[in-house]
């Protein structure tokens, strides 16, 4: 049994077989292929990958993996393992990700794959008063610091071309992250600041922004909780020039992993658009190793986020 | 009137015949001279005496005549009978008479002759002669044989005719009984010629007889026909004492007197004149005339009368009278009489001479012994004398000893001589030696041993026996047993002293063969040893008068177990008899008997002539070779008072010794009568012996009184004690007494020097050695380094360093301080003393022992303070710390030398041995100095580390300098399958302390920040405040467990975990239960599943409490770190889950964070301990 380790990662849109990056471990990857040895070595690492991204390593112990499969349980080895925190780390998504967004005034669906770390292009369709429009662009993402992601997407939708860069800065402490975002379309310049203060209130996050659209301040604020697969938010948005006060409700959800349909009554905070490294703080871990560990029939199945 | 005047006439009868009855000389004499006179006397007595009617008296006269024979004498027999008054005895005047002249009453000769009485039955057998002539009366049978036959017998008819039935009567009366048979014939013969006629008497006819004068009953009798004179007298009672024996009248029917002497008939049968009585007789006996009477050495003493009509007789006609034919030599012939004035007087007869009626001849023959003849008496089988005139040889008198009876002893005999002179003898001897002989008169005594012990025993005051006067008066020696008399001892001087007791006393078990006391006839005495009497073959010499005490162990009370059984028993078991044991103490005083005490009670008594040694004494007393002794004796000397100890002796050095003169009494003492002489020293004979003695004292106590001389003996108690492998060495402390100054002193020794002769020269008795046990010392110079309590040291360790520093003087004047200091004992020293109780008083010299102290430091087994006597060599010092440990390098043993060097003391050089080069027994040091060995470098084995639990082979396991706790567990063969590698406890010694610490500040800054918010008194504090407080005071009495967290599953998680010594790891099994505490509603254990999230858990404790802090809420993990909890969290099996309370309130002073690491601590330890457990 000990040397019999299996880690098959499954795919939910495609059965492909995916690489994990996990060098030292000499790891195959499978969800269907046959039994492996895996390499020597007192430890097997694994590394998490949320969007595209990854930040934590854990060293799984071998003889902690036995046990866990013996007891048919996976808490104690994941305070066996070693977790070390590697910083931020671009990581390739084999799979597409569709994001279908639905508003009063304006609804979207959008397909993004990547192509290589850094860059990845995207496919969509808008549609906004009764007209609807092709979008197509790419991204760019770089990691600019130890927990800070820049990332620069040009869009065309249309005849109109979006351009924006975003930047996301999670604190040192991991108890809050900073999103800057700044945007130009068709000669609207908007420019945003905002926090997210994670677990402001029980379980729900606190995002507020300040920001610059055109040549009006812009206020907002929003609560936001996810509950399951779904992810709820509460918002308002103030522009302090005309004094419209714009107030939001959306809710979010994920059917698998990687697909995500949304629906809000109002367009909302733009900082929201800005990816977030929520998921890759330590307090996360945990609720990835439930996500990914799967724990049955004499096999351990690490499913990559 | 009539009946008055005869009662006059008796009382006047009765008067006159009293003053007869007691006759004076005179009236004796006077009668004599008139018997008619003295028969008249007689007859108005007897008729007073027979006042009654005669009784039965024969056949009365009157009346019918009746002719009678013996047929009817038969029917009936008082026809024949003797009156019963003749049986009365009575005396006779006449024998008063002579019973008065001879102090005797004699017989009257003869009388007796007709007193006798008469069988009746003897009468038909009267032997008829051929004269007997048939009369009327008598029986015939008659036999006829021929033509007519009969047998019949007739009676003669009162006509005298006998009537045959067919004959005509025929006169038979007058014939003889042939003749008539003849006659009868004749008669016959005419019709018949063949008739025979065969004839007998068949019954005798009767004859009357009077009977009168001096008979006792006078009377007519009826007795047989042919009845001789004399048994006629028979029949009327015989002759009185009055009647005459020689004048009888026999008068018959026709007047023929016959004048009968009975003296005749008496004196000779052969011619007497008994006539036989005819029918119709008369006898008379008349008065007695003259008698005479003899007494004496006679035939037959009596009184005989004198013939009819003689007045006096000459003694040869007395002589042949009275029957006596022989007169011995040396008779002496006197007549005895009355004179004139009616005294009694004696005269001296001849034969010849004639003594006169009245008169009594008295042969007087004086019978003497025979004195030429030697006796045996006693012990033989009959005993018997032998006549003879010279000496006999013992052997010849007793036969060769074959007279001897079986039981007679032969080992001595008694010989009384007949001079009385008396003298003991070996019989056995006497009967070989042939010269031993025994004079005529002289007596031998052979006795069995029973007699001669009852004679032995008795009391020569209190018994007439000639024999044992005899033995007292005979030169012979006595032999005492305990001191009662058992035998006398006959006198010797060739035999060995075994040869001469042998015969007398059998030694028994229980004979005490130490004692014997020789007694001479002078009262002096003295002891020896019976054993060497008994072993010794040269002569022993018995003297006359001679005592020999021999005594047994029981009297003596000596035996093996007397030590255990009572100690109270006396060696003399106290007598009934006072006097025996006042005669005993006496003799052992007098006999200078030596007394050996055992712890004080008299256990044996021993010959002190031979000044016996010790080991005969413990001989003696059996206890030779035994341990029960210790070692100490005292030789004493007795007064009258007490004993007085002349010197101490010791059983281990003076065992063969002989003691000193005038020995008497010695003292053993046993192993635990010295102790308890010791645990009393306060007893006036425990100072007498300390003054006598060596005093031993080990450490404080005084462990042994022993000679001086033991010292240097090594197989005494005292240097047995010395030589204990638990007794140090180097230093000892000598305390004498110094007469010039008057002072004890003391002086540092070694074990060495004490056994040395120039120290035992030196040492006196009185002085004290003290010893220290290397524990004791160790403990007492080294306080707190064992297991004593660090509060002293501290004090001591001063006191050592000012020893130190401040002897910088000269070695002299620096004992006198000590001795200063000692004696004042400063009063820490003192306290310390009192501290460390094991040592009161040798603190008295703890000064003393400090300032010869050198220290002794680094790879020995007790490094410390070590006192040393003098220059000692580095090997004995080494050895004094329990020697070098393995780890010493011994190629460079430091010693550090010290001088004084302007009042201080400062490091001289540094000398540094090699000593597996040179020998550390050659390297002596001296001076001040200390001695450091240096260990070898270890980097293999740096401590213990123990891993307990679920390792493949828990245990204890020596670990290397780099050794890790991975590669330890690998060594330990990896974790078992249940091993929960997750909940491992790593603790580490060095961490407990400072976790401690900070548990401590971290729960002093609690209480403090509440103190302040007690005082600030904000609003609705008090609940958080009181939960605070709890946790603090938890912590406080938390446990810590210095533990580490690691991973054991991962070696390389954080570098290697180096091990430290000490270190534990203790893997436990997969728990199945995860903990909550804090504010819950009640902390509990909940059971472990893999689903649970933190909201079940926290419902298994009941929910949270009203303070709980939930957003604060961790998870304590198994391997001691923690985590916030959430509903996401991951809680393993085994974790904590902890709630803190709110500190809301209290957040104002800063308190939330105190408050969360107050219960962090706290439950990291639960965990940690829970785990272990």
């Amino acid at each position: 049994m000990f040397a019999r380790i299996w880690i098959v990662c499954a795919g939910t849109l495609m059965a492909s077989t995916v690489y994990a990056d996990m060098p030292s471990a000499k790891l195959f990857l499978g969800n269907t292929s046959l039994p492996k040895e895996v390499g020597t070595g007192e430890a097997i690492i694994w590394r998490p990958t949320v969007d595209g991204l990854t930040r934590y390593q854990f060293r799984l112990p071998r003889s902690g993996v036995r046990d866990a499969l013996k007891y048919q349980d996976s808490s104690a080895l994941f305070y066996m393992s070693q977790t070390s925190d590697l910083g931020l780390q671009l990581v390739r998504e084999q799979t597409g990700e569709i994001h279908v967004s639905v508003a009063p005034e304006h609804s979207s669906a959008k397909y993004t794959r990547s192509l290589t770390h850094e860059l990845s292009y995207h496919l969509g369709v808008e549609f906004s008063s009764e007209t609807a429009r092709l979008s197509l662009g790419a991204s760019w993402r770089n990691v600019t610091g130890h927990t800070q992601l820049d990332q620069t997407t040009a869009t065309r939708t249309g005849n109109t071309v979006h351009v924006s860069w975003t930047r996301t800065k999670l604190s040192s402490a991991d108890h809050l992250e900073r999103l800057y975002s700044v945007s130009s379309e068709a000669g609207d310049f908007k420019a945003r600041f905002g926090t997210r203060w994670f677990d402001f209130f029980q379980s729900a996050d606190m995002l507020a922004e300040v920001g610059v659209d055109g040549d009006a301040f812009v206020i907002g604020a929003q609560i936001e909780r996810e509950i399951g697969s779904a992810a709820v938010f509460f918002g308002a948005v103030s522009n302090l020039a005309s004094g419209n006060t714009d107030f939001s409700l959306g809710v979010e959800y994920h059917f698998g992993k990687h697909t995500k349909v949304g629906a809000t009554t109002q367009t909302g905070l733009i900082s929201r658009e800005v990816q977030s490294l929520k998921s890759l703080r330590r307090a996360a871990l945990p609720s990835h190793w439930r996500n990914s560990v799967d724990i049955s029939a004499g096999t351990i199945k690490i499913n990559a986020p | 009137m009539m009946p008055r005047l005869l009662a006059f006439a008796l009382v006047l009868s009765a008067s006159m015949t009293t003053p007869a009855s007691s006759q004076t000389a005179e009236q004796q004499m006077f009668l004599q001279a008139n018997p008619g006179l003295a028969q008249q006397l007689q007859r108005q007595s007897g008729a007073q005496k027979s006042s009654g009617p005669s009784e039965g008296a024969g056949v009365p006269t009157s009346g019918e005549i009746k002719v009678l024979n013996a047929d009817d004498a038969i029917a009936d027999p008082s026809l024949l009978t003797q009156s019963r008054a003749s049986n009365a005895r009575e005396e006779s005047v006449i024998q008063r008479y002579y019973s008065i002249l001879t102090r005797d009453v004699l017989p009257i000769y003869g009388a007796a002759e007709f007193g006798q009485s008469q069988d009746t039955q003897l009468l038909f057998f009267n032997t008829m002669g051929k004269d007997y002539r048939l009369a009327a009366g008598d029986v015939l049978r008659v036999t006829l044989r021929g033509l007519t036959e009969s047998d019949a017998s007739y009676k003669i008819g009162r006509d005298g005719n006998l009537i045959l039935p067919t004959l005509a009567p025929f006169s038979v009366a007058g014939l003889s009984i042939a003749k008539a048979e003849t006659k009868l014939l004749d008669v016959l013969r005419y019709d018949d010629a063949s008739a025979t006629v065969y004839m007998s008497l068949d019954t005798a006819r009767l004859i009357t007889v009077q009977v009168s004068g001096a008979v006792k009953t006078p009377r007519t009798v009826a007795v047989p026909a042919y009845t001789p004179l004399s048994r006629v007298l028979a029949y009327a009672g015989g002759i009185k004492p009055t009647g005459s024996l020689r004048n009888i009248v026999l008068r018959d029917r026709d007047g023929n007197v016959n004048q009968v002497d009975f003296y005749d008939f008496l004196q000779s049968p052969e011619g007497a004149n008994d006539p036989l009585v005819t029918d119709s007789s008369r006898v008379f006996v008349g008065n007695q005339g003259n008698t005479i009477a003899a007494i004496g050495f006679v035939a037959r003493p009596g009184i005989y009368e004198l013939p009819e009509g003689t007045a006096s007789l000459p003694v040869g006609s007395i002589l042949e009278l009275t029957g006596t034919r022989i007169l011995p030599p040396g008779v002496k012939l006197e007549a005895l009489y009355f004179d004139e004035s009616g005294l009694s007087q004696s005269r001296e007869v001849s034969r010849s001479s004639v003594l006169k009626a009245g008169e009594v001849l008295s042969i007087r023959f004086l019978s003497t012994r025979l004195t030429d003849v030697i006796r045996v008496k006693g012990a033989v089988l009959e005993e018997y004398q032998i006549a003879t005139v010279k000496d006999l040889s013992v052997g010849e008198l007793l036969r060769g000893g074959a007279v001897l009876s079986e039981a007679a002893s032969r080992d001595v005999a008694l010989v009384i001589s007949e001079n009385d002179t008396s003298k003991v003898i070996d019989l056995e001897r006497a009967l070989d030696d042939p010269k031993f002989t025994l004079s005529s008169g002289d007596v031998l005594h052979v006795f069995t041993p029973a007699n001669l012990r009852n004679i032995a025993r008795a009391d020569v005051n209190s018994s007439d026996s000639n024999i044992l006067l005899g033995f007292v008066e005979a030169e012979s020696a006595e032999l005492f047993l305990n001191g009662s008399r058992i035998s006398f001892i006959p006198l010797s001087a060739e035999d060995a002293f075994k040869e001469i007791l042998r015969p007398f006393y059998r030694l028994t078990p229980q004979t005490s063969l130490d004692l014997a006391i020789l007694e001479d006839d002078s009262g002096s005495a003295r002891a020896v040893s019976l054993r060497s009497l008994l072993l010794s073959s040269a002569p022993f010499v018995v003297s006359a008068g001679d005592k020999i005490h021999l005594f047994e162990n029981q009297f003596l009370a000596i035996s093996a177990d007397v030590l255990t059984s009572d100690p109270t028993q006396e060696i003399v078991t106290q007598k009934d008899d006072d006097a025996t044991w006042t005669e005993f103490s006496q003799l052992i005083t007098r006999a200078g008997v030596m007394r050996v005490f055992i712890d004080d009670s008299l256990r044996a008594l021993l010959p002190s002539s031979e000044n016996p040694t010790l080991a005969l004494i413990l001989d003696t007393l059996g206890f030779a070779g035994s341990r029960r002794f210790s070692d100490l004796v005292s030789v004493e000397r007795l007064t009258s008072e007490n004993r007085n100890i002349l010197q101490l002796k010791s059983i281990a050095g003076d065992l063969e010794a002989r003691l000193p003169e005038k020995t008497r009494s010695v003292t053993l003492y046993t192993q635990s009568g010295k102790e308890e002489l010791l645990n009393k020293p306060d007893s006036a004979q425990f100072e007498e012996l300390t003054s006598k003695a060596l005093n031993l004292y080990i450490n404080d106590e005084q462990v042994q009184l022993a000679a001086p001389s033991d010292l240097l003996n090594p197989d005494s108690e005292i240097s047995q004690e010395l030589s204990s492998q638990d007794i140090y060495p180097l230093f000892a402390i000598h305390e004498y007494f110094d007469d010039t100054e008057q002072f004890w002193k003391k002086d540092a020794v070694s074990l060495s020097d004490l056994r040395s002769e120039f120290f035992a020269n030196k040492i006196e008795p009185g002085d004290r050695i003290t010893a220290f046990t290397r524990n004791f010392l160790f403990e007492l110079v080294n306080p707190g380094s064992g297991s004593g309590s660090g509060s002293g040291s501290d004090a001591l360790q001063q006191l050592i360093g000012l020893q130190i520093a401040g002897s910088d003087i000269e070695e002299e004047v620096q004992s006198e301080s000590q001795r200063r200091l000692g004696e004042q004992r400063p009063a820490n020293a003192e306290q310390l003393a009192q501290k460390n109780a094991s040592a009161p008083e040798t603190s008295a010299y703890l000064q003393f022992i400090l300032s010869v102290s050198r220290y002794v430091s680094g790879a020995v087994e007790r490094p410390g303070y070590y006192p040393v006597a003098g220059s000692v060599t580095l090997s004995q010092l080494l050895s004094a710390a329990g020697d070098l440990t393995q780890n010493a390098d011994t190629t460079r043993v430091e010693v550090i030398k010290q001088k004084v060097n302007g009042g201080k003391i400062v490091a001289d050089e540094v000398q540094r041995f090699d000593l597996t080069k040179s020998d550390a027994s050659s390297l002596r040091l001296l001076g001040r100095y200390s001695v450091n060995v240096p260990a070898f470098i270890n980097d293999v084995a740096t401590g213990l580390v123990t891993l307990a639990g679920e390792v493949q082979r828990p245990g204890e396991y020596l670990i290397a300098r780099d050794e890790t706790l991975h590669d330890l567990i690998a060594r330990a063969g990896g974790l078992t399958g249940v091993a929960y590698p997750l909940g491992a406890v790593f603790t580490r010694e060095s961490l407990k302390d400072s976790q401690r610490e900070s548990n401590m500040v971290l729960a002093d800054q609690l209480e403090q920040s509440v103190l302040q918010v007690a005082s600030s008194d904000v609003e609705g504090a008090g609940e958080q405040v009181t939960a605070v407080l709890k946790y603090a005071g938890q912590l406080r009495s938390q446990d810590v467990t210095g533990r580490l967290s690691v991973n054991v599953a991962l070696s390389d998680v954080s570098g290697p975990v180096y091990l430290q010594g000490g270190d534990t790891l203790t893997i436990p099994k997969r728990p199945s239960h995860v903990s909550v505490i804090g504010s819950v509603q009640k902390d509990t254990v909940a059971s472990y599943s893999a689903d649970k999230r933190l909201s079940a858990y926290l419902a298994a404790a009941g929910g949270s409490s009203r303070t709980a802090d939930l957003k604060r809420a961790y998870i304590l993990l198994p391997n001691g770190e923690s985590t916030s909890a959430d509903e996401d969290s991951i809680i393993p099996p085994g974790a904590v889950i902890v709630v803190p309370p709110k500190t809301d309130r209290l957040t104002v002073l800063g308190l939330t964070d105190l408050v969360s690491r107050v219960l962090g601590n706290i439950a990291t330890s639960v965990l940690a301990i829970n785990n272990v457990r």
